[in-house]
């Protein structure tokens, strides 16, 4: 595995099948660590940082989780190539900085990933495709057990794993499950539902533009209390609002398509129609039409052999703009990029199945 | 009424956060709210919860220092984090109230893998003796507040324990 080839393939957690995958793309958990006694990321001098980076990264190697992976020193990684950790949810946008003494281990098929000095020394990550909570993190408790063998982590026995910033204290846990929830969107249902999930202490937000206003109907519900609850009680607590919100995406979804069928299965011919013949192609655009096309396939309205989930999770990864430079080679301006999605996205879906 | 963040001058500026679920009112006068820029830049979480921490009447609450890392409680109400694990410790109180404010309790019931702290989660019967001892450890320094929370703890994990048996 290695940082130049990367954008060739897509994480397996973005392979389709599996729990709910009509309505939920993936569940994240992340647990974040710190070195027992070491200052945290943001007080600590360069050597500080550098030792810190030395202990987690000899730690994380002889785990055996990333045998087959790869062990990237963000601080030195090209713009680009910092942008597309950031484009594979691999890195947050704070960590793309290349602060010194920044690392990042991934295992083959991203499924494990650990951050190396972002706000905290450690930020494990387990991603999974669709809803698997559950799983995600019987998989991110192994490897933090494994861990915490070989380095002391900052804990007590009142306030639980000892994070930088106190809203992550106690179990350093953050549960997130992306949703796609194009018919609450359509049927204007989302703002209420939105602030409902607000009011009852979890977080909600676009994944692709800020707030609200996101675009490619696509939320992440997450937890914000992380002190006074435990793991399970958390990940239930997530889970249970996904469901609910789930159910209210179902029942929109039948909704629209026993009143709005003509209209719906128009957009869905005119995102497939863009997708197979324009030439220039704004990742607005893009996030967008995917939208309405998984909406086709997950109704059932679309019966191109072309189309899946699989092709369209593709999509929304590799035409990001960090990953199209990567597959030309070289840097894009602007204008240049949209004409380069336009021709990655004809390719994607004009393959062949079973390439 | 007066600023919160000063303390000298009237607030003028009533302003509310919803984090969590729990509603965070912010009294300040105008000069405090302009340098909290909440005007207009993005809603920043540090400078929420430099917002949220009391400002001590007491000098000395301020000025207490980690042996560890050399931090200052008022330079942690100036970033908004900590500077390492043992800062928890060193300013205990002062943290109390605000972890109470951001989450739902300031007692972590999760797991702690570490061996030499092993509690179980599945094992409630231990954490149920861990909350007791903190109990009477509350109730003999008087902070009665935190012993009511951890009472309420003991009686959900108590009726979880009996549910659970009685399966």
């Amino acid at each position: 595995m290695e940082i130049e080839t990367l954008h060739k393939k897509i994480g397996s957690w973005l392979s389709g099948s599996g729990n709910e995958s009509d309505t939920v793309l993936s569940s994240r958990i992340r647990l974040a660590r710190n070195l027992d006694k070491q200052p945290f990321c943001h007080l600590a001098s360069s050597s500080q940082r550098e030792e810190t980076y030395n202990i987690v990264i000899e730690a994380l190697r002889s785990s055996n989780f990333f045998s087959k992976g790869m062990f990237l020193r963000v601080d030195e990684l090209s713009k680009i190539n910092r942008m597309l950790l950031v484009e594979r949810y691999l890195i947050s946008l704070e960590h793309a900085q290349g602060k010194i003494s920044s690392g990042l281990a991934v295992s083959e098929g991203e499924i494990i990933s650990s951050m190396v000095n972002e706000e905290d020394h450690l930020r494990m990550q387990v991603l999974y495709p669709c809803l698997q909570l559950h799983e995600a993190f019987s998989l991110s408790r192994e490897f933090e057990r494994v861990m915490s063998k070989k380095v002391k982590f900052a804990v007590n026995k009142e306030f639980g794993f000892l994070t930088s910033c106190p809203t992550n204290v106690g179990t350093g846990l953050r549960a997130s499950v992306m949703v796609h929830l194009p018919a609450l969107v359509i049927d204007e249902q989302i703002g209420q539902i939105l602030q409902a999930v607000n009011k009852l202490g979890l977080a909600v937000r676009g994944t692709f533009g800020e707030g609200t206003h996101s675009i490619g109907s696509i939320f992440q519900i997450s937890n914000q209390v992380t002190l006074g609850k435990s793991e399970e009680e958390i990940i239930i607590d997530v889970e249970k609002m996904v469901k609910e919100i789930i159910g209210y995406e179902q029942k929109a979804r039948e909704k629209i398509l026993k009143n709005r069928r003509i209209e719906i299965e128009d957009k869905i011919g005119r995102a497939y129609g863009v997708f197979s013949n324009a030439k220039v192609v704004s990742s607005k655009e893009t996030i967008d039409l995917l939208s309405i096309l998984k909406l086709g396939v997950d109704l059932g309205l679309l019966h191109s052999k072309n189309i899946t989930n699989d092709r369209i999770n593709a999509s929304r990864i590799q035409t990001q703009p960090a990953h199209l430079q990567k597959f030309a080679g070289r840097e894009l301006t602007h204008h240049e990029r949209d004409v380069y999605r336009a021709k990655i996205l004809k390719d994607i879906f004009s393959r062949k199945r079973g390439k | 009424m007066l600023c919160d963040a000063c303390h000298k001058f009237e607030a003028t500026i009533h302003y509310t956060e919803i984090v969590g679920g729990k509603v965070i009112k912010l009294n300040l006068c105008e000069e405090c709210f302009k340098k909290k820029e909440l005007v207009n830049t993005p809603f920043n979480i540090s400078e929420l919860l430099a917002g949220l921490t009391q400002i001590g009447k007491d000098v000395s609450e301020n000025t207490a220092k980690c042996g560890n890392c050399g931090m200052t409680f008022l330079d942690f109400k100036k970033k908004g984090k900590l500077g390492c694990s043992e800062c928890y410790s060193v300013f205990r109180t002062q943290l109390l109230p605000l972890l109470k404010t951001i989450h739902k309790s300031p007692h972590h019931i999760g797991f702690i893998e570490q061996s030499d702290l092993y509690i179980d989660e599945k094992n409630d019967k231990v954490r149920l003796e861990a909350l007791k001892k903190r109990l009477s450890e509350t109730v003999k320094s008087e902070e009665f507040e935190e012993a009511a929370l951890i009472r309420d703890q003991i009686k959900e994990l108590r009726k979880k324990i009996e549910t659970k048996d009685g399966n």
